[in-house]
Formats: structure tokens, C-alpha cells, sequence
């Protein structure tokens, strides 16, 4: 899976707000952290997993992730039934932050609509402190992420170094 | 772009209006709730047809343009306009036997009122009824696709809803058993020499009769939706040339021109035990004349 006209492999360094694209999670934070998401959130089907590899250099600047394979008590029924503008302009559309079985969250492109969405969302970044760090100490480390049961992010860039991560979305058949 | 005869996108902004609702009915606003409410219903119902055919809520006046964009032979979806919502009623209450046109015309009667004129016509109302009555008709269209309103409302509210709907058959029951009550001391304290109190009803396509529930004559039983037809050609030689359709409508008004019992609505008739449905014969014209083997 990739982007439109985009490769089926990019790449990625800590960039700075100006010379971010557009519509990038760089462009809103720099070299910030990146808040929690599931990647391609304002597709309509999101890419089942992401994998990353450090194609070159290491880096002092974790991956975060937040794993959520059971839904919390209390709030299955808001991750289901709250109601998200995603997306921007005529690709924009509704959507829950769970459906078909898969998880979409990226407040990047996605905007609480009613109560129960309101609820996940700060549920999520209340959530956030809970993510565990993943290190790119060695080069050529891979990282598999399900996409659909766990949200991602990246702690702020201290040291932005020479590292360069390769990144592949694959989707899995229906 | 989001099409917007798609039944997903439709279902999703009706969850989403459905969501604003409970937000304000938990806040105790039932003007903003109800607001709300007929909002949903109208996407409901457009939901419901197009799940069909996206064409049934295509806007048939504008030149085919809708109408092709909804079968999909034009790109032009931003030109697209769908149906008013008291068509979509009115084609729901036909397409499905148990919708009550005229219930949700009142419901989104009050929406207009409210959003196109000074007046407070959610303040006139009686809530807990309204709500019976709303959740009645958003089941009809749900369980019309194999659904429940928890697939609508998620199962936080769903207990809300249901709650309604219990309460509406409860309603509507009393409401029948007063109706005919009523209609019964009419018909008994007549004066002598009266043999009607009420008249005739035009409206509905299809009618049949059944016995009064309050006076014991027969009543008329009326309705729009088929729900079976079978063409009948006679075995005997003198009727074999005049087939007729064996239709099997679903009841939707009863009327008794006797005692003047009225009950308007599929969950009226049944709370009074008349029959859910009635058979009835169409004439079918032959097509003798157009067949010219020549």
C-alpha cells in the first residue's frame, strides 16, 4: 500500500516545521513529539501494519507506542459509536475511532463530533503517558507495527543525528 | 468524495446526529435532543431507500441528473439532490409495511417549525411521548434491514431507545383499548334510527373490510404497502378471460363508518387485534388487444 502517486517505500528523518510538508505531522510539530495515531487514519481503510526499518544511522529519539488490543471498560461503545470528521475538503468523511475491527485515531486529521468521540479522544491522550519506547540503537532494526491495534508516535528530537528510517505500509486482504 | 446517496455515509451521519441528540438528552435539553432526533430520522429514512437503490433518494425533477449520478453512469455528485424528506416518508411507508408516514411527517413537521419560523414547537410537546413515538418509526426502518437500534444509537444509549419502544407498545395499547371503549358507548348510546356515526375514508390505494373491535360491524381496512401478489386466471371458461392480482396488503387504517372507530397506524392496528394484513383483487387487463400476430 502507499500513498497516491506516492512510492511504496519512504523515508523518513526528523524535519523541521519549514521544510515539513503541507499536511505532515513535521509540519505541526518539527521536531516535537508526535503525538499517539495510527498511520493513513484519513484513508478509508487505513494500512493494516507499518513497518519500519532503520535504514541508516541510529538515533537517541524513541518510537512510542500504545498497544490496544482490548478496548477499555467503560468505553467500548464510544470508540464505536463516537463520530469523527476525518480528513480535509471532499475526501472528508465520518467515522468511529474503531470500526471494522481496526482502530483509527490521528488528531492530525481527525476531529471529535459528538460526546462520545470527545471522550476517546482525551481517553487517548490521557493514555499516552502509558506508551513504551522503542530504540533505534542498531541500524537495520525492523519494527512491525499493527496499525489497526496499536497507536504510534515519537518523542521529541534532541539529537536529530544521521538517522534515516525506511517505511512500508502493507494491507491485508479481506 | 463522499457520495452522498451512499448508505454507509448515510448510516454514519445519522449515528452522528443520533450521538448530538443523546449529548443534549443527557444535558436535559429535549428541544436541541429532539432537534436532532427528526434530523436523524430523515437520513434514516434516506438510508433505508437507498439501501435498496441509491436512485429512490436521487431528486427525480432536476433533468436525470441526480438520478444518473445515483446508478452510478454520471461523475456529477456534487449536482446531486436527493428527495424531500416527507417523499422519503412516503416511499419508506410503502416500501415498509410497519412505517407510519404521517407519524414521522409530524416529527420532522415539528424540525421545520423550529428551524424555519419564530415558534417553540418542541415546548408544546409531551417528551416522553415523542421520544415513544420517534424510536417507534427509527426501529421500523432499522429492523427493515435486519437491524436493532443499538446498531444505530451503540450500546451505551441502546437501553434508552428500547426503553422508549417498550413503553410506546404500553402507550399505544391503553390508547387503543380507550379508543374503543369510546367508539363502543357511541355506538350503544345512539340515538334510535341512527345507523351511522362516522363516514368513509379516501386515501390509502387498497381496502378491505374487517369486523369492528368496538361495535362489531364491518369496518373498513385500509392500506398502501403490498407485501404479496399472486395472479390469479380462473379454471372456469367464463372467468378464464377476467384474471385478477390476489394482493396481500399491509394494514395501515382502520375505519369504522358505524361507531366511527379510527386507528391511524400498522402498531394501532395491531393493538387492536384486527388483522396485520387483508387481501384484495385487482382486476389485470388482458393484453389481448396489443397481441397481433399478424
Amino acid at each position: 500500500m502507499s500513498r497516491p502517486a506516492g512510492p511504496a517505500i519512504e523515508f523518513l528523518r526528523p524535519t523541521l516545521t519549514a521544510n515539513a510538508g503541507r499536511r505532515s505531522l513535521s509540519a505541526r510539530h518539527g521536531l516535537g513529539a508526535f503525538p499517539l495515531h495510527s498511520d493513513c487514519a484519513h484513508w478509508r481503510r487505513p494500512p493494516d501494519f507499518v513497518l519500519i526499518q532503520c535504514a541508516s544511522g541510529t538515533s537517541t529519539t524513541p518510537t512510542l507506542i500504545l498497544p490496544l488490543v482490548k478496548l477499555p471498560a467503560g468505553l467500548e461503545s464510544a470508540f464505536r459509536q463516537g463520530m469523527f470528521l476525518v480528513g480535509y475538503g471532499r475526501r472528508a468523511f465520518y467515522a468511529p475511532a474503531m470500526s471494522d475491527g481496526g482502530l483509527r485515531f490521528d488528531e492530525g486529521c481527525m476531529r471529535p463530533l459528538d460526546g462520545q468521540a470527545l471522550r476517546v479522544t482525551e481517553y487517548l491522550r490521557a493514555t499516552s503517558r502509558d506508551a513504551v519506547e522503542f530504540h533505534w540503537t542498531n541500524e537495520d532494526t525492523v519494527l512491525v507495527m499493527d496499525n489497526r491495534r496499536a497507536l504510534h508516535g515519537r518523542a521529541p528530537v534532541h539529537d536529530a543525528g544521521d538517522r534515516r528510517l525506511a517505511r512500508l505500509y502493507l494491507g491485508v486482504a479481506a | 468524495m463522499t457520495d452522498p446517496f451512499d448508505p454507509d455515509a448515510l448510516f454514519d451521519k445519522a449515528k452522528l446526529f443520533i450521538n448530538r441528540c443523546f449529548d443534549a438528552h443527557s444535558a436535559g435539553q429535549f428541544d436541541a435532543a429532539a432537534l436532532w432526533a427528526s434530523l436523524a430520522l430523515e437520513i434514516v429514512a434516506k438510508w433505508a431507500l437507498a439501501t435498496v437503490n441509491p436512485c429512490l433518494i436521487a431528486d427525480p425533477s432536476d433533468d436525470g441528473t441526480s438520478l444518473l449520478t445515483a446508478a452510478g453512469l454520471s461523475k456529477t455528485v456534487a449536482d446531486f439532490k436527493t428527495i424531500p424528506a416527507k417523499a422519503a416518508f412516503s416511499r419508506c411507508a410503502r416500501a415498509f409495511p410497519g412505517f407510519n408516514a404521517r407519524e414521522a411527517g409530524r416529527i420532522s413537521g415539528n424540525r421545520n417549525d423550529d428551524i424555519h419560523s419564530g415558534a417553540l414547537p418542541f415546548a408544546q410537546l409531551d417528551e416522553e411521548r415523542w421520544w415513544q413515538s420517534y424510536w417507534r418509526e427509527v426501529a421500523v426502518l432499522l429492523s427493515a434491514h435486519g437491524m436493532t437500534v443499538s446498531d444505530l444509537v451503540g450500546a451505551e444509549n441502546a437501553g434508552v431507545a428500547e426503553g422508549y419502544i417498550t413503553r410506546n407498545n404500553e402507550t399505544v395499547s391503553l390508547l387503543v383499548a380507550k379508543r374503543i371503549e369510546a367508539a363502543k358507548a357511541r355506538w350503544e348510546s345512539r340515538e334510535s334510527g341512527v345507523e351511522r356515526l362516522g363516514g368513509f375514508v379516501f386515501g390509502p390505494e387498497y381496502e378491505s373490510s374487517a369486523v369492528c373491535p368496538a361495535c362489531g360491524n364491518r369496518g373498513e381496512l385500509m392500506g398502501d404497502s403490498v407485501v404479496g401478489e399472486q395472479e390469479v386466471w380462473p379454471d372456469s371458461l367464463e372467468d378464464y378471460f377476467t384474471p385478477f392480482s390476489l394482493l396481500d396488503v399491509a394494514s395501515h387504517l382502520f375505519n369504522c363508518p358505524f361507531c366511527n372507530l379510527f386507528l391511524d397506524g400498522p402498531d394501532y392496528i395491531s393493538a387492536a387485534d384486527l388483522p396485520e394484513t387483508f387481501e384484495t383483487e385487482v382486476a389485470i387487463e388482458p393484453a389481448w388487444e396489443e397481441y397481433n400476430n399478424e
